[in-house]
Formats: C-alpha cells, sequence, structure tokens
C-alpha cells in the first residue's frame, strides 16, 4: 500500500459515509471529528431506546438497530446493515464491540474498513496472557507471577522467589473480586484453602494463581498511536491512579507525581513503542502500567481502542487523536514526531456518572430535571445528556466527561473545581459532588496518592448533596400551592386551594433603635444579674419576663411562631427591657421540629444574634427534658449542656415536684463553667385539698437542699445563686394564696429571688400577680397584648399599670418600644390566628376544680369533638375536677395529658356500656367516694368505686406505681389499685416505688444512636441534630429530611407558609446564603388521572415544572365483587388484599371453629383465615389451588370469600353435623338418623 | 435462664455416629458451638452471650419443614428458632417444594408481636433484616427481589417465607450455602437461577451462621418499634431492591404485562410504571417478576 497523505485521505473520504458502532459520549465525541474532517457523513447507530437521545443530534443519519437495547453488540447486525448502507468504514469507539477481535475481521470480510487494530494485533496486545509473555520476549516488566493456576506448593515456592506480599487471584475473578492477600509463609496455606474456597463459593472454579502484591502503585498509561509504516509516537503519560473498585475516576496528564521523572517517563514511552513495533501495529493504543514507589515499572495491559481518557491528552498536546487514527486507518503516514507535536498543557479529566458514590456508586436512571453546563476558559465537556432526557438504566452511567487544562497542575485543579461548582444536574444523583471532595482534597492537590486513595479516605464521602436552596424552596412553594396548604403545619387540610386568603404578608416594621447597647441586665454573670434584682426590688422596682415568643403561642402548631416571625419581632422585644425573653422549651422545642422544620438550638442561637441584650429563658421538663417520657441521665446532661450554651435562664419543673428528678439538669447549670446560667427550679402549683402554703414551703426547701447538692454548696449560699420558680399552670391560685406563699418564702429565704408565672385561665391573672408582687415577688411572666389570648400569660403594660397604681411599684419597661413591637404582632398575629386550631380560648373559672391547665384546655376540646364525644365534655371536666381530689398530683406535662386521658376513657367507656346514664352513675359514684369518709360508703358505692379507673390507660398506671416519680401528697387509697389493675392489684402495690425514674433508667447507649442516625442520613450528623434525634427521634429525622429535601422554610413569607401562592402573583424571598430570588407560578393543572396537579412555574429566570400528588390516583378498573358483611358472623371475608393461593373448604363442608378455611399471599406473606365459628359451609365464592393450577386468585379486602350457615342437626352416633335435615342417615359415619329423636328424649 | 441449644435427636439419629456423619460445615459448628451436655431430647449447650440471643434454639437433624416445626412445638416465645439438618418436605410459598441439601440453612422463628403496619409487612421486613445482615456477614452483595427473596451476584441464595395464624407470625428461612440446586430441579419459570452465598469469612456453617443471622436480624426487627418506622425500613429495603428501574414481565393471576420496576410503596407494595394506554405508576401487592 502506498503512504498516503493526510490530505488525500480527507479527499477520499469526503461525501463517503463512516459509521461509527457506538452510543453515548463516544458516538458524539467520534461523529464530531468526522463531520470536521471532511464534511464526512457522519453516521450513528441507535437502538429503540436512543433514538432520540441528546447525542444523536451530532450524526447526520442514524444506522436504526431497533429493540434489543443490546444490538450494539450484535457486530453482524450492524455490519449487514452498514453494507446497505454503503458505509465505507467503522469506528468501533469504546466499549461494547471496539474490544472483539472478530470485528475488524467480519469488516475485511465485508469490504468495510475498520478503523482500528487489526484483528491479529488486537489478540496479541489485547490478551491479558498473550500480551504478558510478548512482554517477557521484548523485555519489558510484568508483575511477577504464575503463569497459570497453581497448587499450594507451587505458590509457596513463587512465593520465596518473588518475595512476600502475594496476591492469590482467583481464575474466574475479575474486576478487582477474588483476590486475598498474602503477607508471610505461615498465612499462605489458610488463606489459600480459603481463598479457593472462596472462588469455588464466588465463581464456581477454585483454580488461584499467584501474583506479586504491590502495595502502593500508581496507574501510569502511556497513549500511542502507530500508522501502517512503522511509524509511532508515545504521548506523555496519563495518571489514572485514582480509581475505585478498579474504575477510573480521575485521569491527570502529565501525572503530578514526584516519582514521575522525564527518564521514566521515557523508559515508558520506550517500552510501548518496544511492544507496538513486536506485533506491527497501527491505530491508537495505551499501553498501562502500574509503578510502584520507587518507580519500578509493570505493564498490566494494552487498550487496542481509543480510551475514555484520550481528551486529556488531546488538551495537552492541542491534537485530535480521532482525526489521526481515521487517517492512519485509511493509510495516511503519521504526521505527529517529536519535532511538531510537543506538550504544552496540563489537564484532568473526572467522569461524570449517574450513579451514587453514597451508596456505592449505584448506578440511578431517570428523567434530567435540569442541567447547566459548566463553561469558560479551561473547561471541555463530552456528556450525552440534556435537559429533559431520560437517562436510561439499559446502559453504563457515564454521563459526561468533564476535562480542565491549563498551564499548571495548581490553575488546572481550581479550574476543574471552579468547573465542577458550575455544573448543575438535577433528577439523578452524579458523581459531581464527589469529584469536588477529591479535587478539594489537600492528599490530591500535594499529588500524593496512590490506587488506595478512595479506599484509604472515607472523608471524601461525607458530603452534601443539595441542589440549591432556592429550588428546593421553589418545590415547596409549589407543593403548598397546588394543595392549597401545608402538609407540613400538621394541621390537616386546613384549607383549600380556592379559600379565602388572609392575603399578602408584608409587614411594616418601625424604626428600631440602634443606639441601644446597653444590657439593662449584666448578662453573663449569673451573682451579678441576681445582686441587680434583689437590689432594685428592694427599691421598689418590679422586673418582667416576656412570653411572647414561647408560651403564648406554642399550644399547637398552627400558633407557634416560626423563626422568620421571631426574627422580625426578636430585635423590638430585646429593647423592651425584660428581665428575660422566654423563647424556648416545653412544646416549643418538639413543635420546631413537628411543624416548623427548624433546628431549635439553631434558631435559639440565632435569638442571641438578633437579641444580643436580654436574657433567654427556657422551660425543661425535668426527667422528661424536652419531650414526653423520662429521659437518661447521660441524654439529660447532655441536652443541658447544650442548653446552657444558648440559654441563661433555665427553669425547670416536676409535675410531681419530686425534686430529685432535676438534679442532673441542676448540675450542668451550676456548674462553675456555667457562670452566667441561673438556675430557676420550679414549683408546680395547684389549687387543690392538700397543696397548702406549708405544703409549698416545704417543697421549697427542697429544691434549695436539690440545689445546694448540685452546686456543692450550703442551702444558705445557695439562695443567693437561683431563682425560685412559682409555676401556676393552670392559671387557678387565687389572689390571696399567692399573697400569703410570696409572703411566706420571703420570711424564710429573704435572698431568694422569686419568679412568678401564671396563666390566665380563671380570669384573675392581674389581681393573682398584684398579689403576689406586692407581697415582694421580684419578677413575673407577662406577654405582649397583641399576642395575649387569654390561655396563656396577662398582658405586660395593663399588668404594670395596676402594679404601679395599686401599689406604686415600678419597673424598666421601655413602653414605646413595646408599642412598636405590638404594631408588628397586629400584622403577624392574623396569620396564625387563621389558621391555628379554633378550640377553646376563653377564660374558664371552672378550672379551679378541674385543673386543666392553658394549652391544655382547647387541645382536650379538640380531642373530645373530633372523637364525637363533645357532649360528654361537661362530664369530663366534672370527673377531672372528682379524680384530683383521689390521685393528687399538679396538672402540668405529662401530668395533665394523663388526668385527660383518665377521664376521657373513664367518661367514654361508660358511656360505651351505658349511655349516659352510665356516666352519671360513674360521676356519682366519683362524687360519694370524694365527699364521704371509707366508714360511710354503702356497700354499693364500695362495689362501683372499682369502676373509676377501670378502663385507665398504662400511663395512669405508671403514675400510681411511682415510675415518673413521688405522688406528692402520699399514695392514693388501695381501692385505686384495685381499680385500675384489677385481681393483682396487690403486686401493683407491691411494686409501687418512690425512687426518682432516674435511678432505673440505663443510661442510653448515645454512640449507638449517632451511629443509627448516621445511617439513616448518610453522613455524619451535627451534634445538635444528634440531640435532636435522641429528644425526639422520628421528628427529628422529619425535620433533618425536610431540610435536606426543600432547605429552610423560615426563608418564606408567612403567607406562602401557610396559603402558598396563587398563579400569577409573583414572590421574592432570600435563600440561605443571602441571594434574592423571585419565583411566579405560571399555572397549575387540574388534578389529573394520577392524583397529580402540575405546577409550572418561573424561578428567576428558569422555567421549571413540580408534580404535586394532591388526591389519590384514579383507580382504573372496576368491579363487582360481593363484599362480605363485617356484623355477619357467618361471613368470611378476605382479611387484606392479596392472592388466595389455596381454598381448603367447599359446600357441605362442617367447619369447627378455628380451622383453616383459606390462605392469602399477600406480598408473600401468607396468611391464614381460620373459621370464625362451628359451622356448615353454604358458599364458595372463589376456588384456588396453587399447588395444582399454579395460579393465584386476586381478592380483595373485605371480598366474601366463604360463606358459612348454622349447623342444622348432628348425628348422634358420630356427633358430627348433617348438612341437611332430610338425611336419613348420616354421611360420616352411616349411622342411622331416625333414632335421634328417640335419643334425643331420654 | 441462659438460652440454649438444644440438638433433638430423631428415632433415625444415630448419636453415636454424631457427629461424624454430617456436613462437614456442620461438624464444625457443632464442635464449635459445644461442650455439650445430654439434654432432654438430645444435646443441649448453653448458648454464649456473644450470640445475643434471648430465646433457645432447637436443631432437628431431620423434620418435615421448621415452619410446621415451629408451629407445632406450640406456643413458642418470641425469637425461639428452629434449624433443620434436612427437611423432607422444605416448602417455600404455596408449598413450591424447597430443596436444601445438609450444610444448606433451613431455619424457622417465631416473631414477635410488631406494631400493626409493619406487621401487615412482615415479609418485607425480614426480608430486609436477612439482607443486611448477610451482607455484613458474607460481604456479598445481597438484594431483595420484592417481596422477598435474596439475590445475590444475579442468583436467587435464598428466601423468606412468613406465615401468619391468628395473628401471630413464624418466618422461615432457607439459604443456599453449600450447594444450590442444579437448574433442572427448579420448577419451571423460576425467576433467578439458584446460587449459593459465599463462604462465610470466619468459616461459620449453617448453624453458627443462624445464630448470628438472629441475633442481627433481631437488632434490625427490634428498630422498627413503630408505625412510623415501617416507612424507614422500607427505604432501606428499597435501596437493596433487585431489577430497580428495569423492566421486567409482571405476572399477576392470569395477567401478564411488562413494566418498570421504581420502587417500594408506602404499605410495602411494589410500585411500577406500566405502559399503554392504562399506563400510569401503580403498586401491586401481588404477583411474580421476571427480570427481562
Amino acid at each position: 500500500m502506498a503512504e498516503k497523505t493526510f490530505d488525500q485521505v480527507v479527499a477520499e473520504i469526503k461525501g463517503k459515509s463512516i459509521l461509527v458502532a457506538n452510543r453515548g459520549i463516544p458516538a458524539r465525541r467520534i461523529v464530531r471529528t468526522i463531520r470536521e474532517m471532511a464534511h464526512g457523513v457522519a453516521i450513528m447507530t441507535a437502538t429503540d431506546l436512543d433514538k432520540a437521545s441528546p447525542t444523536t443530534a451530532a450524526a447526520r443519519e442514524l444506522l436504526l438497530l431497533g429493540e434489543d437495547p443490546r444490538a450494539y453488540l450484535n457486530i453482524d447486525l450492524i455490519i449487514k446493515k452498514a453494507n446497505q448502507r454503503g458505509i465505507i468504514a467503522i469506528h468501533p469507539g469504546w466499549g461494547f464491540a471496539a474490544e472483539d477481535d472478530s470485528f475488524p475481521k467480519k469488516c475485511a470480510e465485508n469490504g468495510i474498513l475498520f478503523i482500528g487494530p487489526t484483528a491479529e494485533a488486537m489478540r496479541l496486545l489485547g490478551n491479558k496472557v498473550e500480551v504478558r509473555n510478548l512482554a517477557k520476549k521484548c523485555g519489558v516488566p510484568v508483575v511477577p507471577g504464575s503463569e497459570g493456576s497453581v497448587s499450594v506448593e507451587e505458590a509457596r515456592r513463587l512465593a520465596h522467589d518473588i518475595g512476600f506480599p502475594i496476591m492469590l487471584k482467583a481464575e474466574g475473578g475479575g474486576g478487582g473480586r477474588g483476590i486475598y492477600e498474602v503477607y508471610n509463609d505461615e498465612q499462605l496455606e489458610t488463606s489459600f484453602v480459603k481463598a479457593s474456597a472462596l472462588a469455588q463459593a464466588s465463581f464456581g472454579n477454585p483454580r488461584l494463581f499467584v501474583e506479586k502484591l504491590l502495595t502502593s502503585v500508581r496507574h501510569i498509561e502511556i497513549q500511542v498511536i502507530a500508522d501502517k509504516y512503522g511509524n509511532v509516537f508515545c504521548f506523555d503519560e496519563r495518571d489514572c491512579t485514582i480509581q475505585r473498585n478498579h474504575q477510573k475516576l480521575v485521569e491527570i496528564t502529565p501525572s503530578p507525581w514526584k516519582g514521575m521523572t522525564p527518564e521514566l517517563r521515557e523508559q515508558l514511552k520506550e517500552y510501548s513503542k518496544k511492544l507496538v513495533l513486536a506485533v506491527g501495529y497501527h491505530s491508537l493504543c495505551t499501553v498501562e502500567f502500574l509503578v510502584a514507589a520507587d518507580g519500578t515499572p509493570y505493564l498490566i495491559e494494552v487498550n487496542t481502542r481509543l480510551q475514555v481518557e484520550h481528551g486529556i491528552t488531546e488538551c495537552r498536546y492541542g491534537v485530535d487523536l480521532v482525526e489521526e487514527q481515521i487517517a492512519v486507518a485509511f493509510g495516511a503516514k503519521l504526521r505527529f514526531n517529536e519535532r511538531n507535536t510537543k506538550p504544552r498543557q496540563c489537564a484532568i479529566q473526572v467522569r461524570i456518572n449517574c450513579e451514587d458514590p453514597r451508596k456505592n456508586f449505584a448506578p440511578n436512571s431517570g428523567l434530567i430535571t435540569r442541567y447547566v453546563s459548566p463553561g469558560g476558559q479551561g473547561i471541555r465537556l463530552d456528556s450525552c445528556i440534556s435537559m429533559g432526557y431520560e437517562f436510561p438504566s439499559q446502559y453504563d452511567s457515564a454521563a459526561s466527561l468533564l476535562i480542565a487544562y491549563g498551564n499548571t497542575w495548581r490553575k488546572v485543579c481550581a479550574t476543574l473545581e471552579r468547573g465542577l461548582r458550575e455544573y448543575i444536574i438535577g433528577g439523578v444523583k452524579t458523581t459531581i459532588p464527589f469529584h469536588l471532595q477529591i479535587v478539594k482534597h489537600p492528599g490530591f492537590i500535594a499529588a500524593d496518592f496512590d490506587t488506595n486513595f478512595v479506599r484509604k479516605h472515607p472523608e471524601l464521602y461525607d458530603y452534601r448533596d443539595e441542589e440549591p436552596e432556592d429550588l428546593r424552596l421553589s418545590r415547596l412553594v409549589a407543593e403548598i400551592s397546588a394543595k392549597g396548604c401545608n402538609p407540613h403545619v400538621q394541621l390537616g387540610e386546613y384549607r383549600g386551594i380556592h379559600d379565602k386568603r388572609v392575603g399578602r404578608f408584608e409587614p411594616v416594621l418601625p424604626g428600631l433603635d440602634m443606639n441601644a447597647t446597653d444590657m439593662p441586665y449584666p448578662r453573663g454573670d449569673r451573682m451579678a444579674i441576681l445582686d441587680k434584682v434583689r437590689e432594685t426590688r428592694a427599691r421598689g422596682v418590679v422586673h418582667f419576663s416576656d412570653t411572647t415568643t414561647r408560651d403564648i403561642t406554642q399550644s399547637n402548631s398552627g400558633n407557634r411562631f416560626r423563626l422568620a416571625e421571631d426574627r422580625m419581632i426578636g430585635p423590638y422585644l430585646d429593647l423592651c427591657n425584660f428581665f428575660s425573653l422566654e423563647n424556648g422549651g416545653g412544646a416549643h422545642f418538639h413543635v420546631a421540629m413537628l411543624a416548623n422544620m427548624t433546628y431549635p438550638f439553631t434558631e435559639a442561637h440565632e435569638w442571641n444574634v438578633f437579641a444580643p441584650r436580654s436574657l433567654k429563658q427556657i422551660l425543661i421538663r425535668s426527667t422528661n427534658v424536652l419531650g414526653y417520657k423520662p429521659q437518661p441521665r447521660n441524654l439529660m446532661r447532655r441536652t443541658g449542656e447544650m442548653i446552657c450554651e444558648e440559654y441563661d435562664v433555665i427553669r425547670c419543673f416536676d409535675f410531681l415536684n419530686h425534686t430529685e428528678n432535676m438534679l442532673p439538669f441542676a448540675e450542668v447549670a451550676l456548674s462553675k463553667e456555667n457562670k452566667g446560667n441561673i438556675w430557676q427550679p420550679a414549683i408546680s402549683l395547684s389549687w387543690a385539698k392538700g397543696f397548702t402554703v406549708e405544703h409549698y414551703v416545704g417543697v421549697a426547701d427542697e429544691l434549695i437542699r436539690m440545689s445546694a447538692k448540685a452546686a456543692g454548696t450550703t442551702p444558705k449560699k445557695v439562695q443567693k445563686m437561683i431563682i425560685l420558680g412559682l409555676k401556676d399552670m393552670g392559671g387557678v391560685c387565687p389572689p390571696f394564696f399567692m399573697r400569703e406563699l410570696v409572703g411566706s418564702l420571703r420570711t424564710k429565704y429573704p435572698e431568694l429571688v422569686l419568679h412568678y408565672h401564671r396563666h390566665y385561665t380563671d380570669g384573675l391573672f392581674v389581681p393573682a400577680v398584684g398579689a403576689a408582687v406586692a407581697a415582694g415577688a421580684h419578677i413575673t411572666d407577662v406577654a405582649l397584648g397583641a399576642a395575649v389570648r387569654w390561655y396563656g400569660q396577662g398582658e405586660v403594660l395593663s399588668t404594670a399599670a395596676y402594679i404601679e397604681q395599686e401599689f406604686g411599684l415600678t419597673n424598666i419597661l421601655n413602653k414605646n418600644v413595646i408599642r412598636d413591637c405590638n404594631f408588628v404582632l397586629k400584622q403577624i398575629m392574623p396569620y396564625y390566628d387563621r389558621y391555628t386550631a379554633p378550640y377553646f380560648r376563653g377564660i374558664d373559672y371552672d378550672v379551679v376544680e378541674h385543673g386543666m391547665p392553658g394549652g391544655a384546655t382547647s387541645s382536650s376540646q379538640e380531642g373530645a369533638l373530633k372523637q364525637g364525644y363533645i357532649h360528654l365534655l361537661p362530664y369530663m371536666l366534672k370527673f377531672l375536677a372528682g379524680t384530683r381530689k383521689i390521685v393528687r398530683y399538679h396538672d402540668v406535662t405529662p401530668g395533665s395529658q394523663i388526668t385527660w386521658n383518665t377521664a376521657f376513657l373513664a367518661v367514654t367507656g361508660a358511656f360505651k356500656r351505658g349511655g349516659e346514664r352510665a356516666v352519671r352513675s360513674l360521676l356519682e359514684v366519683l362524687e360519694a367516694v370524694t365527699v364521704k369518709a371509707e366508714s360511710e360508703l354503702t356497700p354499693a358505692e364500695l362495689e362501683d368505686r372499682l369502676q373509676i379507673y377501670k378502663d385507665s390507660n398504662d400511663a395512669f398506671r405508671q403514675l400510681l406505681l411511682g415510675k415518673y416519680g413521688r405522688l406528692p401528697l402520699g399514695w392514693p387509697p388501695d381501692w385505686v389499685y384495685e381499680s385500675a389493675f384489677g385481681a393483682e392489684y396487690r403486686d401493683a402495690i407491691a411494686e409501687r416505688t418512690t425512687e426518682s425514674p432516674l435511678d432505673s433508667l440505663p443510661d442510653s447507649d448515645m454512640a449507638a444512636e449517632e451511629e443509627t442516625l448516621a445511617r439513616r442520613l448518610d453522613r455524619k450528623p451535627t451534634e445538635e441534630e444528634v440531640v435532636m434525634y435522641l429528644n425526639h427521634p422520628g421528628d427529628a429525622l422529619k425535620t433533618v429530611e425536610f431540610r435536606s429535601q426543600f432547605g429552610d422554610a423560615n426563608n418564606l413569607p408567612l403567607d406562602v407558609w401557610f396559603e402558598g401562592l396563587e398563579a400569577g402573583r409573583e414572590m421574592t424571598f432570600t435563600d440561605g446564603s443571602g441571594k434574592p430570588h423571585v419565583m411566579t407560578i405560571i399555572d397549575m393543572s387540574p388534578v389529573d388521572e394520577r392524583g397529580v396537579r402540575v405546577v409550572r412555574y418561573v424561578l428567576d429566570s428558569e422555567i421549571m415544572s413540580s408534580d404535586v400528588r394532591v388526591a389519590e390516583a384514579k383507580s382504573g378498573r372496576k368491579s363487582s365483587i360481593e363484599l362480605a358483611d363485617p356484623t355477619n358472623p357467618y361471613h368470611v371475608a378476605a382479611p387484606s388484599s392479596g392472592d388466595m393461593w389455596v381454598m381448603h373448604v367447599q359446600p357441605g363442608d362442617f367447619v369447627k371453629k378455628g380451622e383453616e378455611l383459606f390462605n392469602i399471599s399477600i406480598m408473600k406473606q401468607e396468611k391464614a383465615v381460620f373459621a370464625p365459628i362451628d359451622g356448615m359451609v353454604k358458599r364458595v365464592l372463589k376456588d384456588a389451588n396453587y399447588q395444582e393450577d399454579r395460579r393465584m386468585v386476586p381478592v380483595k379486602e373485605g371480598e366474601l370469600l366463604v360463606e358459612l350457615g348454622p349447623v342444622a342437626e348432628t348425628c348422634p352416633a358420630c356427633g358430627r353435623p348433617v348438612a341437611d335435615s332430610e338425611f336419613s342417615f348420616c354421611p360420616r359415619c352411616g349411622g342411622s338418623l331416625e333414632s335421634a329423636d328417640a335419643a334425643l328424649t331420654d | 435462664m441462659t438460652p440454649a441449644i438444644h440438638i433433638v435427636f430423631s428415632s433415625r439419629d444415630v448419636p453415636a455416629a454424631f457427629p461424624a456423619h454430617l456436613h462437614p460445615a456442620w461438624a464444625a459448628d457443632l464442635s464449635a458451638l459445644g461442650p455439650w451436655s445430654e439434654g432432654e431430647a438430645g444435646l443441649a449447650a448453653p448458648l454464649s452471650p456473644r450470640w445475643g440471643l434471648p430465646a433457645d434454639v432447637t436443631v432437628l437433624f431431620e423434620c418435615t419443614s421448621t415452619m410446621d416445626e415451629a408451629w407445632t412445638r406450640g406456643a413458642r416465645g418470641a425469637w425461639e428458632s428452629v434449624v433443620a439438618v434436612r427437611q423432607t418436605q422444605g416448602r417455600g410459598q404455596m408449598r413450591r417444594a424447597w430443596t436444601a441439601p445438609p450444610g444448606n440453612l433451613s431455619a424457622s422463628l417465631v416473631l414477635p408481636p410488631l406494631p400493626e403496619r409493619l406487621s401487615a409487612m412482615a415479609s418485607l421486613l425480614l426480608g430486609h433484616a436477612a439482607a443486611t445482615v448477610l451482607e455484613a456477614e458474607t460481604g456479598a452483595a445481597i438484594r431483595v427481589k420484592w417481596p422477598n427473596d435474596l439475590l445475590t451476584a444475579g442468583g436467587k441464595a435464598g428466601g423468606i417465607l412468613v406465615e401468619e395464624r391468628s395473628g401471630r407470625l413464624v418466618a422461615g428461612i432457607g439459604l443456599n450455602l453449600f450447594a444450590a440446586p442444579p437448574l433442572g430441579a427448579m420448577r419451571p419459570g423460576h425467576v433467578f437461577p439458584p446460587t449459593a452465598l459465599p463462604a462465610h469469612p470466619e468459616g461459620f456453617g449453617p448453624l453458627r451462621l443462624w445464630l448470628r443471622l438472629l441475633s442481627g436480624m433481631r437488632q434490625e426487627i427490634e428498630r422498627f418499634d413503630d408505625d412510623d418506622s415501617s416507612a424507614i425500613m422500607l427505604e432501606m429495603l428499597s435501596k437493596r431492591l433487585a431489577c430497580r428501574g428495569e423492566l421486567v414481565m409482571i405476572e399477576d393471576g392470569a395477567e401478564r404485562f411488562k413494566a418498570r420496576v421504581l420502587g417500594i410503596s408506602g404499605d410495602g407494595g411494589l410500585l411500577v410504571e406500566t405502559f399503554g394506554q392504562k399506563g400510569g405508576v401503580s403498586t401491586l401487592y401481588s404477583g411474580c417478576l421476571f427480570p427481562l
């Protein structure tokens, strides 16, 4: 063949058709060159699945291969179709048939030029065993090892020759599997047996061969191109050391490794050239080496095709390898030589695959919902995807190849990082975030890596793969808008899409005094703060704490302020000169996660930024901390430490006033490190018999003793270090009682600061606060008027005015800022009022009898109403009033829930048994046992009182056993136990304990919990996430997942959070990094048969759409099945939908109760259905016998399958039933039925 | 009382030959779990606390099916289990035969009461638990073919059967450890070729693997202690769902149709995308899927 020039080849192929037998990235890559080269007709193969893929746009024509997705491997089909189309040459690309040596052979037979090596050269270089032999002949080093499978003895001999460590490799293995590492002689024998067994089990072939184990190596390869005339050119190396399980992830040229010397480079090129010349190879190939840390190279294999990573070599040299490959194939003389082809640039390529690195690089497919490609200087991108492309699952996961090139290694790393950050692929998980981790890794930048890099650095997986927050938030807005309500606030479907809105929230904010930098109280110094309170109180100054953002607005998920609104009013509250702002704890903490999707400690931290002057106060439920059940000590402490960082005043109560329960918290709050924290143990107050002033002074004594113990000091000293809280959560203690209580406490403990907390429920808030303050209380809780709704605290300015006018006591409040803050609140409250639960929010003086505290009054009404028992509510309240006299404790969380449930269950239970009459007699007995002495009770009353707690639940019984702590006024009488526990009540009495529940709670295994959480999140959780999770696992997870799915919803305006957007209205919002965004919904489709509403919207300048499921999908099929009557005991229904696979009975059969009638497989769980009663089978509506006919019969839940009938008569002889009364003889035992009557008369 | 392993001899077992006539893996397990002492119906050994098991394990040399044994041994406590060396009538779903030569694992366990929703998907729960533990134990990637086949390396390595009677649940597990039934022995239309799990790295035979599996599964199962956690379980399970994203043929009763497997629905059904006029996303609660 005569040498051609490149231009001759170009002229030769002009207008001719060249086929790329491939798909995706390689197909597009090669087609591009064909078009550039000579306006050649570039044709690409495509299966049905691929015929409209983005890559096909690059081709002039497609050669359709039909529906088999694997047709790219069907060489005969491709050649046949190529022949028909008049194709002159085929480029195989990489992958698929590119290394099948029958491909060039078959092309040659069909007169088509194969753009690649000859079959013979492919076989000699491409086969691992052949090339190993060839290398040995040519003096190219290979990894030492056996020539084939070996015995143990051979392995041992060889190991001594080449030295340990060695690898035992399964002959049947490959791709990194089936490899056993052996480090010394002793291990060899057992390892061999194990490896062999493993190979047998894994690959069905026990044979092993031996190879030297290279412990730290780099993967270095040389790109070679050769023409048909013996001209060979070797390019500089590519470093493909960053791999995972032998899959290349990152490719670099030149190698940044310091061991990559010019001498080594030349040597590798020399070896490569030798191999290529030895077999007379032409076309492109890559010679791959492993290079040990000391620079010793070992040949591993030769790839006889264009490689995925060829692009970086093109960038380094500024050439087109494919162009040259085509020219050489057509007989052109190689144009490259040392003189005209010089390396100038550095380049890195990363492979962007649709894989989830954190799920073990599991491939994923699906719709590409968003696609923004990187660009700019130094970037080359070869991709096969676009927005709207349904990435198929049938092929490999390669989405694109991103190359960065430039003058220096550092510059290229920076360019690549920038490119990766610009790159957005939405809808599928990709390796982009993982590559970013690699590119940022100091070990990578320092070029300090070997092939174990990824395995050695698990921190590479610790990243958050989240789309931009604006995009995520826009989906949340789409969801709320399409549904008309926000499902995440847990209020049910509180409004519909067409309901009237409160309207746009555009608050008018009065100016803030930015110069108020003084601190009204010396924050950060416990003793100074308390001294100031004592000293000013002595001068007639009363102090106020504000509860607007906590106790006033927390009772359900509809009215707890979001952080967004806190941010708005917090700065005003901060300037009001309150002693403290109560902004955390209680239900507030839980609802942050339950409905506001907010991290509570992050919220608290932010408070300290936007409201830095004021002390922050939190409410803790003793052992329950921030939850609803006792928590172990170590969790209490860990939570306590976190609380102490963000809160100044730590108020803690126990519903039993069991002071020991608070100890772990007291220890944290009073520790030396936390000298700014003020510990405020609080007495839970009730207004009931036995709860006298003396009783509560006794509780105060205990609290002081406990606090002294925690602080490691004397009770006398500790009085000056703490605040005593007086917590009247029901709003029940009358003014005179407060006057007496406060007076006694002040007398007994003159240095002790008293902080009074009271609800409005009985209507006597202002006079009660007045009485307490007049008697000497230092601080009292109030709230801002615009938010006061009676069930919480009273109003600040009116209370302050009353105290000032009646008692001449002043304050330091800034009334002007309070007015400004009220104005802002007036704009916020309408949204919360509209969407909070509309249940009881008035005054109820009867609270002094029934004791239901603040928020519980409305939630109890809601509970009764929703369960259809609203008519029983008066009875329930009466029951509450009665039971409080028998089992005596304080009605605050969790006590209030326990009392309410006890009342609810008792009253509804009685109602179910005997209607309102039974309820009334229950209450009569209750009345009798509370007013009469034991001796006065009638025998009937003694009997009937056992009904009172018969329906009580577990929590109540636990309470009776002392599992929550010691009851404040001692155990209730024994009959209460008999009523609640039944016959075994004596055991219950014996089981009672007065120990703190903390003593019996083992510490929680926090490390294990943390690990569980990490596994759930696929990343290391933050400290706050761990503490959230330990306190409220389910809701914490929900919040973390919500945040990852949607971002921080506090960035959305208040009205949009509750009401969503209507089409056409523009919304602006700011994302977490402070960037403003605009969103407008274009339209929302009607609900389709999938139950989906499609929301189309514009976010900034991109048009997006979001499918929101708003209803159940409409089912297509209707059937007329006969349903069983659930009240008919003879009807046996399918217990759930599934497949019936066996029916055991047929009409006429007699079945005994408990006999299996049929069996249904539901998700392959086999459910046996038994006869509910003895009976005769009347009808069998569906039959099944899978074992015979291999058919399962679908059944629907509730569908009647067997109808039984009563047994007419039984045979007197065998006792078995007789189907029909007209029978004369028993069909089973043959006995005469005629004598039956006679027998029966005996 | 410390839980124990009981080996029950049936009349045909010859204690004198014990344990020489067993599969070597059984022999190794039994010698590792000793010392044995004379028990009520055979031999017994206390279960070392390191296995972390709360209840007794009964080993039968031969029985019809461990499912039958677990049911007929009456009111067994939760987590009690039965392991058989040989089953004469081993069963899979719908009384399909399950062949297991000695050396493979055949076991049944009594499940504790589960929260209502999880109870309805116990089969999936078991699949998730077994796959998770097996993957950790053997290092082999385990996928779950909905609802309850355990797959590895493209073949079926085991199956799970859950039977419910009057609200009580017994689960059976069969695993191919040393031998997979020859293809010819499979029922026509089987989906994946039978295969065996890779050998346990510590050389465990069926009994020790069962102890490890059981204690691991218990931990897994007890994590899901309320109905809300069923979603978590399903999400974890769906990550190892076989054929996910692939086109499959679904056979449901008399119907056959093509569908793409999307995942698992909130109530444990298989979410598939079907094609054609009535196409769309639907949830299957029954049927069998075949990869295309």
